[in-house]
């Protein structure tokens, strides 16, 4: 055998003739005439419509580009700084709304819960004079709490998760007025407010830190372990998940877990920027968090799909937010962009899959082809 | 038939291609008026490709050939241009919404053309014209959520019928029917030949094709490969025509085995009735033994599926369940899997097939800890092996990557099998494991049956086919009232016996 080396084979095909590279790299097919070329092309093409961010990847540097080119300031450390900021909080909660979506799930008291954690850790450390550790703790152990609450009332009591989250959203909300009086926590101790003022990179510290080390671990077990496989197949069919043996009880308790304690750690982080526990912390995110999902390409019928998808669907949304500022908008479009970007998302999405099955299926390839264009796509639709 | 009279639907030399793909070349077929016309043919012989041109799914000028109804030549455009101009499908399954009345049920859809202002009692009153013309006998005006199936099938065909269509066409009507139901549908039918409504009638089912078809046309490879009169009808005929060359001897004697182990159990087991779609089971009594067949006989409603569900762990039951050697107490689903015991449900689309994942992703289900080191999927290797199954079984499709709604239903079924066999099973519960399959690929899977059989894992099968399970079954145990009534070897009993027992004439 020969051996070859990795390139870059569709810019520059290798000339030893009929020798192709294992099955790994159809790219390295060693002909140079054209029409090679041209199903390179095409397969190239298909790999890319395989790709389940494709649709927010494209939307994000089209808006990108108008916002830069309306005003140049957009894509300055500063903006750009900002928009992350922006984004950390949400697109943490977006992780664990994601892992609930796709188990066939979802949760509306997020944004609530990040706001009563907030209070009550913020009070723990203050009023209660607990150490600050022990009071981050148990704020991130209250987001679990009612994370199980709500998961033990969907996955074991039946209670529909649109009612009980719902409920658990007014819940939390009043529990915030009971804790705060109405009135932030403030001031907090030292370190909190050097936690929110933390900069590692250009502005960014802890909490982009987090946001950063959650996507990645959350993508890489949705895409990469049997626990993410499960939860598809759970998201898919809850029944058929039962008789291939999967505890879909207990999968989807823990993603109710997973959502309540990031909301919790979210909450506290924007606790941290503010340097204040702020009653008003995470009002209306529950809808904020859902839109960036399904934006993103998480299906709200469960099943379908990504962490990563989800989070670049949040950075969808802050960007245009964003950017209507820079472009010297009024704040009042923002929200009318954000309904518009949401519904024409999800129309984007289904037109991209029709189109994708209907091109496909007029394709002839071999069975061989197939075999090589699905191992390279890894299975990963 | 006398060829004077002209034909009510006339295809000439119908073709289509996808691609490079020819699902149908040169197909003529005549439907004359008040007669029954089976359409029969295996997967791929381009059955539905016909029935979507008829019904317009597929617009005539996307094919090449001609359609004439009633003489003249019509152009169809699409399914509701096809249903005005007197073609009515009755689709495979049944849609029915529940929470509307019979009446409303059969003219939902026509609503609008019944007038500005939405009447019930006019819905009612044609509904009830309908139902006396055809003697359907159907509650018109009860809420349609207490039907019957055989009922519901009722509805579907008297929607078809509210627009008084010229040929009125059928898509496997019986495939989700008992076989009572199915006698009803039967009379049904004759019921409405006698109304001279003219019918194509699209099966695999022989014997309905025998006791109700006036002629048939058989389809191989996308063309007519035969064309039979009712003298000429016979299942030799039909079977050789679909497949092209005659089937493998019924009789086949399989070693009896002197030695074996009991793979499974089942003494006094009783699951109480928890629904008023679910029989209660009493003092189920019988035993599995390593590679065999079993066949759990019996009609519908017997309790043969309720016994497949309690071995699974999908119920609650007392008395006693020794998988091996070990009694089980609380099952549930994932321990039963757990101890190699995997099942396939007869609704392969609500219980089995994963509509958001590709192939490979619904074979590996429920086994991806198999292929997973320290917690990560080795997505090569699940590929592989899903694809080896896959190719085993030959599941037809572009690519392993499509999504499971594509497939035709032998396909489905060699998909959920390939499940099954991913996650080496020690024994297999198949209900109705050829529900909506053609008799081709009815044939591969009985092959892969005993293949796995031969591996030395038990299998138990129910299925309403009789002659499926006899041939299948190296013991046959008869289901009747939620309990077992008999059991006998291959070769020991037959169909009378079974009906016998099942139909609870003996006890």
């Amino acid at each position: 055998m020969i051996s070859v080396k990795k390139s870059l084979g569709l810019c520059k095909p290798l000339t030893v003739n009929g020798v192709r590279g294992n099955l790994g790299d159809v790219t390295l097919v060693t002909q140079t005439d054209g029409s090679r070329n041209k199903v390179e092309k095409e397969k190239f093409f298909f790999r890319l419509l395989a790709v389940p961010e494709l649709g927010v990847v494209v939307a994000l540097i089209i808006c990108i580009s108008i916002f830069q080119s309306i005003n140049p300031v957009f894509l300055s450390g500063e903006v750009v700084g900002s928009i992350i900021q922006a984004v950390t909080f949400v697109s943490i909660i977006a992780v664990g709304q994601a892992f609930l979506l796709i188990g066939g799930n979802f949760d509306l008291s997020v944004g609530a819960v990040a706001g009563l954690t907030a209070v009550t850790s913020g009070k723990l450390m203050t009023s209660a004079g607990l150490p600050v550790w022990l009071a981050l703790f148990l704020g991130l152990a209250l987001g679990a709490l009612i994370g199980l609450i709500n998961g033990l009332m969907v996955t074991k009591a039946g209670v529909p998760a649109f009612i009980q989250t719902l409920g658990m959203l007014f819940v939390a909300q009043g529990l915030i007025q009971v804790v705060s009086l109405g009135y932030p926590v403030y001031p907090l101790p030292d370190v909190i407010t050097k936690i929110g003022e933390s900069s590692f990179f250009f502005t960014l510290g802890w909490n982009a830190l987090l946001w950063v080390v959650i996507s990645i671990v959350g993508d890489f077990v949705i895409r990469k372990t049997a626990i993410g496989r499960n939860l598809y197949v759970i998201g898919g069919n809850s029944e058929v998940a039962k008789i291939v043996g999967i505890n879909v009880a207990r999968y989807q308790l823990w993603c109710f877990v997973l959502a309540g304690t990031l909301s919790a750690l979210a909450g506290m982080l924007v606790m941290a920027s503010l340097s204040a526990g702020a009653p008003s912390i995470g009002t209306g995110w529950e809808l904020t968090v859902i839109a960036g999902t399904v934006v993103g390409g998480v299906s709200l019928f469960g099943g379908i799909g990504t962490i990563a998808g989800a989070i670049l669907g949040v950075l969808l949304i802050q960007c245009v937010q964003s950017g209507l500022i820079t472009s010297g908008l009024s704040p009042n479009y923002q929200l009318i962009a954000v309904g518009t970007i949401l519904v024409l998302a999800v129309f984007l999405d289904v037109t991209r899959r029709k189109y994708r099955n209907t091109v496909r299926k007029a394709t002839t390839e071999s069975p061989s082809e197939a075999v090589e264009r699905t191992v390279n796509e890894g299975g990963d639709v | 038939m006398n060829s004077q009279t002209p034909a009510v639907l006339e295809v000439k030399k119908l073709g289509k291609n996808f691609g490079n793909v020819q699902a149908l070349v040169g197909v003529d077929l005549e439907i004359y008026d008040s007669e029954i016309h089976a359409i029969l043919g295996q997967n791929g012989a381009g059955k539905s490709t016909l029935v979507k041109l008829i019904t317009g799914l597929y617009p005539t000028n996307s094919a090449t050939g001609e359609i004439y109804l009633n003489g003249k030549k019509v152009q169809l455009k699409s399914v509701s241009d096809a249903r005005k101009k007197g073609l009515a499908y009755v689709p495979q399954e049944i849609e029915i919404v529940d929470n509307l009345t019979v009446a409303e049920n059969i003219f939902a859809g026509q609503i609008s053309s019944l007038g500005r202002v939405f009447s019930l009692a006019r819905i009612f009153n044609l509904a009830e014209e309908l139902n006396k013309k055809y003697s359907f006998g159907l509650p018109v005006r009860a809420i349609a959520a207490g039907l019957s199936t055989a009922q519901r099938q009722t509805v579907m065909i008297a929607r078809a019928l509210a627009s008084n269509p010229s040929v009125l066409l059928l898509d496997e009507p019986t495939t989700s029917l008992s076989k009572d139901d199915a006698a009803t549908l039967a009379q049904n039918l004759i019921n409405l030949k006698k109304n001279k409504v003219t019918m194509i009638y699209i099966t695999h089912r022989i014997p309905e094709v025998l006791a109700l078809c006036d002629r048939a046309t058989v389809l191989r490879d996308g063309k007519v490969a035969l064309k039979l009169e009712k003298s000429e009808l016979s299942p030799e005929k039909i079977i050789t025509a679909m497949i092209g060359h005659s089937i493998e001897n019924k009789n086949q004697v399989s070693k009896s085995q002197s030695v074996y182990n009991v793979l499974l159990e089942l003494k006094r087991v009783s699951v109480p009735s928890v629904n008023p779609q679910q029989v209660a089971l009493h003092d189920v009594n019988f035993e599995l033994r390593d590679g065999e067949i079993l066949g759990l006989a019996g009609l519908v409603g017997s309790g043969r599926s309720e016994i497949l569900s309690a071995i699974a762990g999908r119920s609650p039951f007392s008395g006693i369940l020794k998988v091996g050697n070990k009694e089980i107490s609380n099952p549930s689903p994932k321990k039963m899997r757990e101890l190699g015991i995997v099942i396939l449900t007869e609704d392969r689309k609500r219980e089995g097939l994963l509509f958001n994942l590709n192939l490979v992703r619904n074979v590996i289900a429920g086994s991806t800890e198999k292929f997973t080191k320290f917690g990560l999927v080795k997505v090569r290797q699940e590929f592989r092996e899903a694809s080896k199954s896959m190719d085993t079984l030959a599941v037809k499709t572009r690519s392993y990557l499509a999504e499971p709604a594509h497939l035709s239903g032998g396909n489905q079924q060699k998909v959920l099998l390939a499940r099954a066999l991913t996650s080496s099973p020690k024994i297999l519960l198949l209900d109705e494991p050829t529900k909506g399959v053609d008799v081709g690929a009815r044939q591969e899977i009985y092959q892969i049956i005993r293949r796995i059989k031969e591996s030395g894992t038990g299998i138990i099968v129910v299925s309403s086919d009789l002659d499926e399970l006899l041939l299948l079954s190296d013991r046959v145990v008869v289901v009747a009232n939620g309990t077992t009534a008999d059991q006998f070897a291959r070769g020991e009993g037959d169909e009378a016996r079974v009906l016998r027992f099942g139909t609870g004439l003996l006890q």
